[in-house]
């Protein structure tokens, strides 16, 4: 079943708060323009839906971390509908967030939109940009984190994600990349909530997929990918439980059609 | 990247050409993707008996028989000879050869339901037809299957996820193997709109056990297919002439409408059947069945001197008598390194998995290096016998195994 042409504004506005603003946070790790951009900022922020929904990012201590859990001065952002969220995240139509604390912060919002301009750049290159093996490491390995995250949304409310969720095995499917600096994103199905995270296992793994070359996991990150041949070709390797990183994969190819 | 390191230096080179070319490198069951890539060879170069050897030069003893239809042995000399005779007089004609009438009339001999029968090239065209079939003699719509069987390729049944729209599984209902109330609950909301039940005889899906059939649950679907008026057909493609030549449907003991043969009826050469009942004889022949091969003359020959054979020499007590052996000794020397391992399926199609290990990590591994001591294996689906599996080469198996078990061992 195709992504709608009308794509649900909650699905996608959680996409960029539960995805894409995360994001941020490998993007200043690893990407020396973004890291440079946050050099002793001090600040948050926090954009919630009416509804309830919402995602933030701090910055502090030279990186960004997403979430909750840091002591740091966040400005709060209402966006009073999802289709707002969509048109602010998107920068398409009119979204107007209204601020509801953490005034003091307010003038950083230029260095933000200078960060997410940069998570912009990452992740939707210029072609020309990709033929620097460094930027491609970055971009690939940002597009990995961003996809995790974002199938646990789609697992949720994408109707091919809803189908499949019941059917897919409780276990753990791990995507490793190939550079040691990098962790691994993993998606843990073991318990009724889908969860993304990097880094340690919180158990063994049913299935891992590990690329092996920079340019395989762009491509495979951007649908553009022969996957049994880059398997074959052990540029990709597979281990273990196949079908779950089969019907995975069926999910994060809708990410970038929501997206775009 | 080209691996270096791989110990099919010949196939890998070869499958980056093919990358280049061919959509997947190999695409379908015999993608790299489907065993272990990089650990098992990806082209093979010959065979003879129960063994083949890949274009590096490594040979193994063959336990899959190309998936299936190798049920005599590879490059079986009886078998070869009579295509090498037909091939001389022709293959391809604007009509049948006789082979036809005496290919369907040999079939109808054997299975012991069947009034008439059809050819065609693969399984998913007797699959797809034999739906057909049971939609015009119904005039209903819906075909139930079981949840994660393998039927082929076409929409209806493939288990890939490409260039498929909501409408090709719109009629298509899923039940649970072995689940008499799962199918009884979909008969009793849709009794009359169900034009038939496809099963394979038991249950052999990729990245899992085998399962043998509860008689109980066979005798469910038979007697609701009977009551609703709904068609039920046995997929036999797989399993058809290992078990017992008259059809799986004989070791099992139920009695299908329609049922379809490929694989093992003519020793590789490309072949499929389906064979019915009198009373489904005029849907049958109101549904339009045909391609440009399927009238070839060569694999009738084939199909007549294979099933010859199968019979002459009982392959499938042979099977059953081999797959027993070597599930014993893989028992055995599973057991002698500290391991639990699982036997499952009938004897002659037999497949062996790790206990504890749902991720088939231990499996893969094993598989790996089994294939060091000339033994293919694949990791992940059932495996298949032929007649020329012997005592000794199931012996050399399982000395292979011990071997590879004690590996793994050492490298926990």
């Amino acid at each position: 079943m195709p992504v709608p042409n009308t794509k649900p504004s909650l699905l996608v506005s959680r996409l960029y708060l539960e995805a894409v603003l995360p994001t941020l946070a490998p993007l200043c790790r690893y990407d020396s323009k973004a890291a440079t951009m946050i050099e002793n900022e001090t600040f948050g922020v926090r954009f919630a839906l009416a509804s309830g929904e919402h995602g933030s990012i701090s910055f502090h201590d030279n990186q960004a971390s997403s979430g909750n859990g840091t002591n740091v001065s966040q400005l709060n952002l209402l966006l009073p509908t999802a289709a707002q969220c969509v048109s602010l995240f998107s920068k398409k139509g009119l979204a107007i967030p209204i601020p509801l604390g953490g005034w003091s912060v307010l003038p950083k919002m230029g260095l933000f939109q200078k960060v997410t301009d940069r998570l912009e750049a990452v992740l939707q290159p210029d072609p020309a940009d990709l033929e620097d093996p460094d930027f491609l490491a970055i971009h690939a390995h940002c597009s990995l984190f961003l996809a995790v995250r974002a199938l646990v949304v789609l697992l949720e409310l994408d109707p091919e994600g809803q189908k499949l969720l019941p059917k897919l095995p409780k276990g753990i499917a791990v995507f490793r990349y190939r550079h040691e600096k990098f962790p691994d994103q993993w998606i843990d199905l073991t318990s009724n909530t889908p969860q993304a995270g990097e880094g340690e296992l919180p158990g063994p793994a049913l299935v891992t997929l590990e690329f092996k070359t920079d340019q395989t996991a762009q491509l495979a990150m951007a649908n553009r990918l022969d996957s049994l041949a880059a398997l074959g070709k052990q540029e990709m390797v597979l281990t273990g439980y196949v079908p779950f990183a089969d019907s995975l994969d069926l999910v994060m190819k809708r990410i970038q059609p929501y997206l775009t | 990247m080209l691996n270096t390191s791989s110990p099919y230096p010949k196939s890998m080179a070869l499958f980056h050409r093919a990358a280049e070319l061919i959509p997947g490198g190999i695409y379908g069951h015999a993608t790299p993707v489907a065993t272990i890539p990089g650990v098992l060879p990806y082209y093979a170069d010959s065979g003879k008996g129960c063994r083949y050897t890949d274009i590096d030069g490594n040979t193994y003893i063959d336990y899959m028989c190309g998936y299936g239809p190798i049920i005599l042995g590879h490059a079986n000399e009886e078998v070869d000879a009579v295509t090498r005779e037909r091939q001389a007089k022709g293959d391809c004609f604007n009509h049948p050869s006789p082979l036809m009438v005496e290919l369907a009339e040999r079939l109808v001999g054997l299975v012991d339901f069947a009034d008439w029968s059809v050819f065609a090239k693969n399984g998913s065209d007797m699959t797809t037809w034999a739906t057909m079939v049971a939609r015009q003699h119904t005039g209903r719509k819906k075909v139930l299957k079981v949840a994660g069987a393998y039927h082929g390729t076409d929409a209806w049944c493939t288990p890939g996820h490409g260039g498929l729209i909501e409408e090709d599984l719109s009629q298509i209902l899923n039940f649970k193997w072995n689940d008499s109330e799962s199918i009884a609950d979909l008969f009793a909301k849709h009794s009359d709109d169900i034009a038939c039940v496809i099963i394979t005889p038991f249950h052999h899906p990729a990245f899992g056990n085998s399962v043998l059939p509860d008689p109980e649950f066979l005798k469910t679907i038979r007697n609701l297919c009977t009551h609703h008026g709904a068609l039920f057909i046995v997929d036999d493609i797989r399993a058809g002439f290992r078990l017992n030549i008259g059809g799986s449907h004989r070791y099992f003991g139920f009695e299908p409408d329609l049922v379809c043969f490929c694989k093992a009826m003519a020793n590789g050469y490309p072949i499929s059947s389906t064979l019915g009942r009198k009373e489904y004889k005029v849907a049958a022949s109101n549904v339009f069945l045909t391609g440009s091969y399927w009238n070839n003359a060569v694999p009738m020959a084939a199909s007549l001197k294979t099933l010859e054979l199968v019979e002459k020499h009982d392959v499938p007590a042979h099977l059953e008598k081999m797959g027993q052996r070597l599930f014993d000794g893989l028992t055995r020397e599973a057991k002698a390194n500290g391991f639990e391992v699982v036997c499952s399926g009938p004897p002659a199609i037999p497949f062996m998995s790790f206990a504890d290990d749902p991720g088939f990590h231990r499996m893969q591994k094993f598989s790996a290096l089994i294939a060091k001591e000339g033994v293919y294996f694949h990791p992940h689906h059932n495996w298949f016998l032929c007649a020329e599996h012997r005592e000794a080469d199931i012996d050399e198996t399982i000395s292979g195994a011990g071997r590879a078990f004690a590996a793994l061992k050492a490298e926990q």
